[in-house]
């Protein structure tokens, strides 16, 4: 499986003498002239410094990439001189439909200027001051048990992906970076929130599970970013909400706030994406709101499941709260869907009915 | 291609019934009985904050890690109450602690969140016009950071390929990787910047340096990759990312120099943690990283691009004259020696020792009469 060198270098006289002669002083220094296209980009707003927008002009931004890409399956950056002996890397992900938003560079750039570190930017001390009834205490350490599965998951999805992503769509490949470290981030986050105090974690729930199971062995890439950043971060933006709605303390005021705000970002990556990708190519709809139907399918069964719904109610003081967030977070998980060029999904999808069945 | 779950949950009437029922208050609370163990967290230090080795309690601990974990195989956290038969199966690759697991990954972990940067501001980009810099070293420098922004991304894809297939019961090593994906992706962003700031723009990619990335890329299993790229390549980056400080035309390449070296050098020691990880736990593997290391060293030796050996020596020596190519040439050779004997130095920190003699740098070396200059080597 692994790749093998054309030949043993170390017994390779002809490699010895080239570097004998660089060192010996004869260079060659014919690369000195190899320069494309001259570039000086400096920050358009000083105290943003300098951002990807910035330095993305002429042939190194993306508007020259071409919708197919052909010219590189190497590591080569966007812009460079390419050779012609530079290897394939086996990239593929090579349509840029397949990956791109606009907005990448721009939620890049706002991930690294929103960073955050669970370690000491939750004020952990805060949670002593309980604010919980036992019972709420339990159903809090069960929810923080779930995120931290939906952590987990998230971080693999984009790395599955990421590895198969020309290089040419650098942008788009820094962010799934960025979704990585953000997703391992709600993990440990969450993890800490369940295990602080007299702590502990809660049970595994199983529709959970399958949800993100369907999720991450979505078959394509764009199926995969619409359950993941659509989908399911569209749950996670409301649980968010309704962790810091809940909240009896400042602790876990700032970590829903934190848990919703980062989903945002998810969420505005997906949305653009397939935006773009329905209006290139508007055979993939279908394609899409097929895959959605199913992976909806799974979110009911969460949404159903007693280890979701009970702490939820427990937390939330009544059903009603409750209700209100499904339907909160359905009701703009549509409105996204639509805006993303889906169409009305709200006839099709599986969501509405549940709610009507259980709600009235 | 898709997996579409075990249920059709629209056509459930028991998830119905279920749903109504709560809403009338009638809990079953199950959730709450299933027995995980309760423990007593709190941040050490507070200065610190909450972390990681804080957690690091009972059955939620790292300490009490299995070899081989066996039953997990879905998103269960670690201590977390799940049914082996009923779990969602992720199917995880990576099952074996050893085939991941580092001394240190927590720290590790917790160092690399607390230290992210933003090559956004961090590094002071509009300080760039208050240097004058010769025509000839900006184009050395453009190739230079042409050559990182190409290689730096082999760290960002390479652990991704694995982290999805491992089991989440190593978390803490995944979270990890997860930070060394970003760090990589920022140090891709920040050479790209800086060859488009400085009046040049990007030069050419160099072929040699693809044939390595591939062959980092295509690895075997993950700790063979892992040798070739934290210990070896990424090693070798540490050197080069120290030896570009130094000759750095400016006040603020030599800052972003810094940011990058703090990031490089947890992702070696991360590496050199993991390998004395196996050889410790599991010694019979060591012929097998002997082979990949065979390899990883003559696709290393092969990294003989022309640009990049120049480009340095030009900068080295800070300009083409005849005495500054002299000079270059001189720091580049040391430079040279330096990486071999780092490299050296972390096989032995991390217990292969005996991976030296059968080396194929000292062959090279040796050849290129270098070996005399420098005592510390092995003869």
């Amino acid at each position: 499986m692994s790749y093998i060198a054309p030949k043993d270098f170390s017994l390779d006289p002809a490699l010895v003498e080239r570097l004998m002669r660089t060192f010996s002083g004869q260079l060659d220094l014919s690369w000195m002239q190899s320069i494309r296209e001259r570039i000086a980009a400096r920050p358009s707003q000083p105290k943003r410094g300098l951002t990807l927008d910035d330095i993305n002009q002429g042939g190194y931004g993306p508007e020259h990439i071409p919708e197919i890409i052909r010219h590189n399956f190497s590591m080569a950056p966007r812009g460079a001189i390419l050779p012609n002996s530079l290897p394939s890397l086996g990239y593929r992900l090579n349509r840029k439909s397949e990956v791109w938003s606009d907005q990448a560079p721009a939620l890049f750039e706002e991930g690294k200027s929103r960073r955050w570190a669970p370690a000491r930017d939750i004020p952990w001390e805060a949670l002593d001051s309980g604010g919980y009834s036992p019972e709420q205490d339990a159903a809090i350490r069960q929810l923080a048990t779930s995120l931290v599965s939906i952590g987990l998951v998230c971080t693999d999805l984009p790395a599955k992906w990421e590895t198969l992503m020309n290089q040419e769509f650098h942008e788009v490949k820094y962010l799934m970076c960025l979704q990585m470290v953000d997703s391992a981030r709600i993990a440990e986050a969450f993890r800490k929130r369940a295990l602080y105090g007299r702590g502990h974690l809660g049970v595994d729930c199983e529709p959970l599970g399958e949800l993100l199971k369907m999720v991450i062995e979505s078959g394509t890439y764009p199926c995969a970013s619409a359950s993941m950043n659509l989908t399911l971060f569209s749950l996670v933006q409301g649980l968010g909400r309704h962790w810091e709605w809940a909240a009896r303390n400042h602790a876990d005021a700032v970590l829903g706030m934190r848990l919703a705000q980062d989903a945002s970002r998810f969420l505005a990556y997906g949305m653009d994406h397939l935006r773009n990708l329905v209006a290139q190519r508007p055979a993939e709809r279908d394609t899409l709101n097929g895959h959605l139907d199913l992976i909806e399918n799974g979110v009911v069964g969460w949404l159903g499941a007693r280890e979701l719904l009970e702490p939820l109610l427990l937390l939330s003081g009544g059903f009603q709260p409750v209700a209100r967030l499904y339907e909160k977070t359905i009701d703009e998980y549509m409105a996204r869907c639509e805006a993303a060029g889906l169409g009305d999904r709200r006839k099709r999808s599986p969501l509405p009915g549940f709610l009507a069945r259980v709600l009235n | 291609m898709s997996y579409y779950g075990s249920t059709d949950w629209s056509a459930s009437r028991d998830l119905v019934d279920r749903v109504r029922d709560i809403r009338k208050g009638n809990l079953d609370l199950g959730w709450m009985k299933t027995g995980t163990e309760q423990v007593e967290i709190h941040a050490e230090n507070s200065r610190r904050g909450l972390i990681y080795q804080d957690l690091n309690r009972g059955s939620y601990g790292f300490d009490a890690l299995p070899e081989v974990p066996r039953g997990p195989r879905g998103a269960a956290p670690r201590g977390a109450a799940y049914d082996v038969a009923h779990q969602a199966d992720l199917a995880p690759e990576l099952n074996r602690r050893s085939d991941v697991w580092a001394y240190k990954v927590a720290s590790f972990t917790e160092e690399a969140m607390s230290r992210q940067w933003d090559a956004t501001r961090d590094v002071p980009w509009a300080d760039l016009d208050r240097y004058e810099r010769p025509e000839e070293v900006e184009i050395a420098f453009a190739q230079l950071c042409t050559f990182f922004t190409e290689v730096e991304m082999i760290a960002t894809d390479l652990p991704a390929k694995w982290l999805w297939r491992m089991n989440n019961q190593f978390h803490e090593v995944k979270h990890f990787i997860a930070t060394q994906a970003i760090d990589e992706a920022r140090h891709a962003e920040v050479f790209r910047k800086r060859a488009l700031a400085g009046g040049v723009g990007l030069m050419e990619a160099l072929p040699q340096a693809e044939h390595s990335l591939k062959a980092i890329l295509d690895g075997d299993t993950y700790s063979e990759a892992s040798a070739f790229m934290h210990l070896l390549a990424e090693g070798n980056i540490l050197t080069l990312f120290r030896f570009s400080e130094f000759i750095s035309p400016t006040p603020v390449d030599k800052r972003m120099f810094q940011l990058v070296m703090q990031d490089e050098a947890r992702h070696v020691s991360y590496g050199m943690q993991h390998l004395k990880w196996i050889l410790d736990h599991c010694p019979e593997r060591k012929e097998q990283l002997h082979l990949a290391l065979d390899e990883a060293e003559n696709f290393t030796l092969n990294q003989f691009d022309s640009a990049l050996f120049e480009c340095m020596i030009v900068l080295a020596g800070k300009g083409t004259r005849p005495e500054q190519i002299k000079k270059g040439i001189e720091i580049v050779g040391v430079l040279q020696v330096k990486q071999v004997e780092e490299y050296f130095h972390r096989l032995r920190r991390a217990g292969f020792e005996e991976r030296i003699e059968r080396s194929k740098f000292r062959e090279m070396m040796a050849q290129m009469a270098l070996l005399q200059k420098d005592p510390a080597l092995p003869a």
